[in-house]
């Protein structure tokens, strides 16, 4: 049974159809990207796999559950980090947590929430209202909070929509801990094509109310982000080639291409360094991404 | 602790914590103060016997419950929506009936703190007189059912309505709408029209009510039909809220 399944979702607003018969599938562990034009239906489509807004027409289930129909079941099991922070200013991030901990049924001790703030990167003891948090530190809240009942599934829109390259590398970290981990499906609507290369392993392009594509990130390379990595002098390139999880693709002076699969970038890096490779720099290739985005969606709404 | 209490707490930490309710509380001290002193300066100089002047107190009393429900309660979803914490919330394993119900215990609690704090004014304007204790009781009896109808109607509104503003420009029309009636002159209000329009008129069997108790010194037989009238508004308001609120959209 996979953890996400949508067939022929339709659905309207005030007459105007906004999703004409999305179908995909997300299979359980995924962190599935789903990529569109604003205005295409993503945050749609996220909203009815919640059990927010009821669909028109088709079949949605999560987690083998109708959303529409188990609204309250579902939602103990799956959360979410809409685009939007929903905090309460006025609240600590402390008392924010235990809020919603509450909410969920939770029977943590203040040691658990403390714990959870700092496995986000924030300080428990950090007693100022939320209003006064840097946009950054709000969203690492937020996903503590879409955290708070160790869903099975995650939905996250936009996760890193306005943080800064730091912040953004350590919310990317902390999704493929705990997609790793905890094997979390993970679902993110986003635009940040880099979010997608660094995180996803499936995507998904919505143009106008259609899935225009649904596959790997990477069909050429298998579905396995790709990397360039610069070595420090040339004809240093072990043969046989043996590193597992890494593929060399492309060797070109003093440049490697390589796919990799079941780790992370830094830790394939690190494989590299420790066996011999001098890599003085290393960059996702992120052009293959870019181009199967701009071929499968004619531009959304302004 | 119950998901249900978990959001009335929090509503109630909000009336204390937030700059929401310390507003609310100043002004509605600000106001009661001033009416008080003008009531008080008016007796000593007798041209208010003692009971009219805790009757006028206690219809401000009323009149400042169903303008602080009808706030509190455009700003329930509404509010929410456009501060766009409502998402979080509907994501919560609590259905959206159960959401309202916090939200008007919360509202409920905000016409504790405003009956509370009354007391004194009501005490300082009547301590003199007659019937402040029972003016006191229907105070609360009459007040809490007009807090469920103005602040119920304003939640629901506001379940269905997507901007604060919006729901409060609807609220406050019809809280003016309920209100009017209550100004018609004595001679009017004897007419069919009139005692129609007393009859069906939720505020107007509020006042009534104090009227009736405070001025008039009837029992609870006369007030019967009145308070009949504003519970059935109440149950009717409280099954809309309940429809309104069965499926909340962000």
């Amino acid at each position: 049974m996979p953890a996400i399944e949508i067939q022929e979702l339709k659905k309207s607003f005030e007459g105007r159809p906004v999703l004409h018969g999305v179908s995909l599938t997300v299979s359980h562990g995924d962190i599935y990207g789903f990529l569109g034009p604003n205005g295409s239906g993503k945050t749609t489509t996220l909203r009815i796999l919640l059990g927010i807004i009821p669909p028109d027409a088709g079949r949605v289930a999560v987690l083998g559950l109708d959303p529409a129909a188990s609204g309250p079941q579902l939602r103990r099991r799956v959360n979410a980090l809409p685009e939007s922070h929903g905090l309460y200013g006025w609240m600590s991030a402390l008392s924010y947590l235990v809020f919603f901990g509450g909410l969920y049924g939770m029977e943590f001790s203040g040691g658990d929430y403390r714990a959870r703030l700092r496995q986000v990167g924030l300080d428990p003891d950090d007693s100022r209202p939320i209003r006064t948090f840097s946009r950054g530190m709000k969203q690492r809240l937020g996903l503590a909070r879409a955290m708070i009942n160790d869903p099975e599934v995650l939905f996250l829109d936009e996760p890193t929509n306005g943080l800064d390259p730091r912040g953004r590398r350590e919310i990317h970290d902390l999704l493929l801990q705990l997609n790793r981990v905890k094997n979390l499906t993970i679902m993110i609507s986003t635009h940040i094509l880099d979010d997608v290369e660094r995180l996803c392993n499936r995507i998904a392009i919505l143009d106008h109310g259609l899935v225009r594509y649904e596959g790997p990130v990477h069909p050429e390379a298998g579905g396995r982000p790709r990397y360039r990595f610069h070595l420090g002098n040339e004809g240093m390139i072990p043969s046989p080639w043996n590193f597992p999880g890494i593929s060399l693709l492309d060797h070109q002076d003093s440049w490697i291409t390589c796919a990799i699969e079941g780790r992370s970038p830094t830790e394939a890096i690190n494989t590299l360094i420790t066996n011999g490779l001098p890599i003085v720099e290393a960059a996702a290739v992120s052009g293959d991404l870019e181009a199967l985005y701009l071929d499968h969606t004619t531009g959304g709404a302004l | 602790m119950n998901p249900g209490l978990i959001l009335v707490k929090r509503e109630f930490q909000e009336d204390f914590k937030a700059s929401r309710g310390a507003v609310f509380l100043v002004i509605t001290t600000l106001v009661l103060s001033a009416f008080a002193v003008l009531l008080v300066s008016n007796t000593e100089l007798s041209l208010l016997d003692n009971a009219q002047a805790v009757y006028m107190m206690a219809g401000i009393i009323i009149a400042l419950a169903a303008l602080v429900a009808v706030i509190r309660g455009s700003d329930g979803f509404a509010g929410e929506r456009d501060r766009q914490t409502l998402e979080p919330l509907l994501l919560a394993p609590i259905n959206g009936p159960g959401l309202a119900a916090a939200k008007l215990c919360g509202i409920l609690f905000f016409w504790l703190t405003l009956f509370i704090l009354a007391i004194p004014y009501l005490w300082a304007v009547g301590s003199t007189g007659q019937n402040l204790f029972a003016a006191i009781l229907y105070l609360f009896l009459a007040g809490t059912l007009i807090v469920l109808v103005f602040g119920g109607a304003a939640l629901a509104l506001s379940a269905r309505m997507k901007t604060f503003k919006g729901v409060l420009s609807l609220g406050l029309t019809m809280l003016l709408l309920w209100g009017s009636p209550v100004l018609l002159g004595p001679s009017l209000r004897q007419s069919a029209v009139g005692r129609l329009l007393d009859l069906a008129n939720p505020f107007a069997a509020a006042l009534n009510t104090l009227d009736s108790v405070i001025i008039d010194s009837q029992g609870l037989s006369w007030q019967l039909l009145r308070l009949a009238v504003m519970v059935s508004y109440a149950v009717i308001i409280l099954w809309w809220l309940y429809a309104a609120t069965r499926r909340l959209e962000p």
